[in-house]
């Protein structure tokens, strides 16, 4: 059966609310598979409500052409499952969230019922107080064994579930394309990763294309999977408050990492904040604060909490509560954790000695990026990175 | 009947003279032009014969033929005009047989019978006074750029009427000129050429103190540069004061640039010739052979009316992918080669390179308070510039917008003309230690050069390892950054290569941004 349910799922320009009134008329997919044999005058007339002549011509061939056998044989082959609605593995988050997908592809595992899951979302181009962070909270909730969950781009995405393996815990992946397509290119050695540290998700089907239209319905999924959403680093106005919205509408907890009120990619996190979103303060902080809401549930709860007692601090976790404390001195005082030109530099060196040249702070500025304390990010821009 | 009169023409950026021979034949009336012409030389018969019809002067109903020889040289242009006619004159006995020997004849005709300014007059008047002539009878617009060649005698006449009259010895031509025009062409060409063009000076540029110290740093060693910053943070501000900072032209190289400007048709009264360095600064929708020069027989494009001066891109990334490619050769050889079913052309293009582009698509890279690019668009807008035109450009600077605290800023920037001693001091050490070889400057050091020009002591060895080491620096970077570091050292008139110099220097390094 679930042969002919890929079969529907797969067939081109087919939609879910397509494939929703296909079943409804027809009972169940085999049942289509036979009317597209047998060119049924039913079915283009369902479809032709929907598509132009050219495309329900287009959809049936596509249907009586497939090799039915072969086509799933291929999939399975590639270490693909297809998880259709009806199926018991079915995330049951997923399911109860109104517009679910009528299947889901996965590569590895699906993220455990019993387990804690909090999804992770930002900017792509984040800071690098934006970077540390990812990377602090992804390996201590997965050092804590609660499961990550994001949407693999790059910027916050990435980088938190990268943390998550590092730490020893699962993460899962949700892409806007099939699972069989690493997307973007640069977190391939993560994309290669995950299915043997958690799993690669997704609603369309092995071979789509990633796509502008296929990510908020990516996004909705992100946000289904979670029991927590956490963001760390958004813009005012970004895609990341639409993800929010969404898992607002499905009753998840949302958390957010404060920032500067300076930096416009704080913007984001610190407005959720006002609104009255959870803060949060450090991984160990947000991670205690997960496993309560967990136990609250009723789930498990007693093993979570005791857990939660017994947390060691995280090397990478401290690193947050530490890295401010180390005294700044010479040319790496003034440079900020965020990019600032060496001019800028420089005018803040004057301060304090009013003769300094600026071909001076320019070696200094250099010799110090040799030496790891300063990195230079464009021509004439320099950050400090938060932590060596 | 015949007569034979001298005159001239450009061929590619080479200058030849011609011999204008005619014949007027008994046979039917016919005016036949032989000798490797093309159209607007043909051309020519009819303007002459109407210029001359309206001046009263009909010319006989005979078989008239003009050869202009050596035939195997390609004529274009109308600066055959004037030799033509007075050819004519000459046979028909208007003016006196054989006052045009040791005499150079330039000039178009209108119908009218007046003289019109043709283009490459300079170089020809060049050629003709290393061959021995005396005199030029050219365009009296054109008479100023012809007075740059020292040693020939230079008459500027506006009309026919007015040659015959001064052939014929009934008007001496300068004193008419002079009486007739209290500005005397001539006068007013010495005049202008003794007078200073001014180029705009550092001193208005406020608040860009390490644009300004990257742009002495390339001046110095002749570097290519690149300036990199959001729009409007005068950019191009600081690209025009370039040339006023580089070391003044030679009385050689102006004639040089002179005469490429001079073919290219782009010298008038007001400019007569090339004084300051070129600054040349093409649109970014420019085509290849606006660079490098079009046509059949190609004119100087802007590659080589940047020769010897700053050839200023905008906005880099926005320009052809091909003539950024293009750059490449002239960027190494100082010069073009063009093909042309003519034949090959090679036309000098010793530039120095300035180049402005945003960081991003939106212009605020890595300000990630106002830039909200993503990381591949950052990448991809990079990527627009090949690899070989960036790996050539070893000044990279960051331009910052100027904020008003630093435009009310009562205190000027560095003047022009201090920044200029500092280029030729630097300059000075680098021709005296070049001396003999083929360099001129830093930036020409081939790696072999570099191990005996740039040989660094120990803690500076120490350093450098380090460098290339912490921070994955190809050979290639290496090397352009240890060219920067002795250029950086010769400002600092230091014999060696100090660490501070190297750290400087690594600053400048051009690096493709995005993470
Ligand atoms: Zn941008």
């Amino acid at each position: 059966m679930k042969k002919y349910k890929y079969w529907l799922d797969s067939l081109p320009f087919i939609g879910g609310r397509t494939a929703e009134k296909l079943l409804e008329y027809f009972k169940d997919a085999r049942s289509v598979y036979e009317a597209c044999l047998l060119n049924d005058d039913d079915l283009k007339n369902i479809l032709s409500k929907r598509l132009n002549m050219d495309k329900v011509t287009q959809v049936i061939k596509a249907g009586a052409d497939a090799d039915i056998d072969g086509d799933y044989d291929l999939m399975i082959a590639k270490g693909i499952r297809f998880i259709d609605e009806d199926d018991p593995y079915y995330p049951k988050r997923l399911k109860a969230v109104s517009n679910h997908p009528y299947a889901i592809y996965v590569k590895g595992d699906l993220p455990g019922e019993d387990e804690p899951a909090v999804s992770v979302i930002g900017s792509r181009n984040c800071s690098e107080y934006g970077r540390i962070a990812a990377d602090a909270f992804g390996s201590y909730l997965g050092q804590s064994r609660i499961n990550v969950i994001s949407g693999m781009a790059v910027g916050v995405d990435g980088l938190s579930q990268q943390g998550a393996i590092d730490g020893g815990g699962k993460t899962f992946a949700v892409l806007g394309s099939g699972v069989d397509i690493c997307y973007p290119l640069q977190n391939r050695s993560l994309y290669e990763a995950i299915p043997q540290n958690g799993g690669i998700i997704s609603a369309f089907p092995p071979g789509t294309p990633p796509s502008r239209s296929n990510f908020p319905f990516r996004n909705s999924i992100v946000a289904a999977l979670c029991d927590v959403l956490l963001v760390i680093e958004a813009r005012a106005r970004s895609g990341t408050s639409i993800t929010v919205n969404l898992a607002l509408s499905m009753n998840k907890d949302i958390y957010a990492v404060p920032g500067r009120i300076t930096d416009r990619l704080s913007d984001g996190c610190n407005m959720l904040i006002r609104q009255g979103s959870g803060v949060a303060l450090s991984p160990e902080d947000f991670v205690s604060e997960v496993n309560i809401l967990w136990a609250r549930r009723g789930e498990a709860g007693d093993v979570i909490m005791n857990r939660a007692k017994e947390q060691i601090l995280c090397s990478r976790a401290g690193c947050l509560a530490k890295a401010n404390n180390a005294p700044l001195t010479g040319i790496a005082g003034y440079v900020d954790i965020n990019p600032m030109s060496a001019e800028e530099i420089h005018e803040r060196r004057l301060r304090d000695e009013p003769g300094a040249v600026l071909s001076d702070t320019l070696s200094r500025l250099s010799l110090m990026c040799v030496k790891g304390e300063l990195i230079q990010v464009a021509s004439g821009y320099y950050l400090r990175p938060v932590k060596k | 009947m015949y007569s034979s009169i001298k005159s001239g023409t450009v061929y590619g950026l080479k200058s030849f003279l011609i011999d204008v021979e005619i014949d007027i034949s008994n046979g039917l009336p016919c005016f036949v032009m032989v000798g490797s012409l093309n159209s607007e030389v043909r051309e020519s018969a009819e303007r002459v014969r109407v210029a001359l019809k309206n001046m009263g002067m009909n010319i006989p109903p005979s078989h008239i033929t003009v050869n202009l020889s050596p035939a195997d040289i390609r004529k274009t242009g109308t600066g055959f005009d004037m030799a033509i006619a007075l050819g004519l004159l000459e046979i028909m006995n208007i003016i006196p047989q054989s006052s045009l020997r040791d005499t150079l004849v330039i000039g178009e005709i209108g119908l009218n019978g007046e003289v019109k300014r043709v283009s490459g007059v300079m170089p020809i008047v060049y050629e003709a006074k290393k061959n021995g002539y005396t005199t030029c009878l050219i365009p009296i617009e054109n008479a100023m750029e012809a007075s740059l060649v020292e040693g020939i005698r230079i008459i500027g006449v506006s009309d026919l009427k007015m040659v015959k009259e001064l052939l014929n010895g009934n008007m001496d031509v300068l004193a008419e000129a002079s009486e007739e025009n209290s500005n005397d062409p001539l006068n007013k060409a010495v005049d202008i050429t003794r007078r200073e063009e001014k180029i705009p000076d550092f001193s208005d540029v406020s608040g860009q103190e390490s644009v300004i110290r990257g742009a002495l740093i390339a001046a110095s060693g002749n570097h290519h540069m690149l300036m990199i910053g959001p729009p409007g943070t005068g950019k191009t501000m600081i690209a025009k004061r370039i040339p006023g900072i580089l070391p003044e032209l030679s009385d050689d190289e102006k004639l040089e640039v002179t005469r490429i400007y001079s073919i290219a048709g782009k010298l008038n009264i007001e400019h007569p010739m090339i004084k300051n360095r070129p600054f040349v600064d093409p649109h970014h929708s420019a085509t290849v052979s606006a660079l490098s020069g079009g046509g059949g027989i190609p004119r100087p494009g802007a590659l080589s009316l940047a020769h010897k001066g700053v050839l200023f891109l905008d906005e880099l990334p926005e320009f052809d992918r091909n003539v950024i490619d293009m750059l490449r050769e002239p960027l190494e050889e100082k010069c073009i080669n063009i093909s042309r079913a003519s034949g090959n052309f090679v036309y000098p293009a010793d530039i120095m390179l300035v180049a402005a582009m945003n960081p991003c698509p939106c212009g605020y890279y890595p300000d990630h308070n106002k830039c909200n690019c993503s990381p591949g668009a950052v990448r991809r807008y990079m990527g627009h510039i090949s690899g070989p035109v960036l790996e050539r450009i070893d000044i990279c600077v960051a331009v910052r917008k100027i904020r008003v605290k630093d435009l009310e800023n009562k205190n000027k920037g560095i003047s022009s003309s201090k920044l200029r001693e500092k280029v030729l001091r630097a300059r000075k050490i680098q021709e005296e230690r070049y001396k003999g070889l083929n360099i001129t400057c830093n930036s020409e050091l081939g790696v072999v050069d570099l191990r005996k020009f740039c040989a660094l002591g120990k803690a500076e060895s120490k350093l450098a390892e380090d460098i290339c080491e912490n921070l994955d620096l190809s050979a290639r970077s290496y090397h352009r950054m240890l060219k920067v570091a002795r250029t950086i050292a010769d400002l600092d008139e230091s014999e060696d290569i100090k660490e501070r110099h190297l750290t400087e220097a690594l600053c400048y390094r051009p690096q493709v941004a995005g993470l």
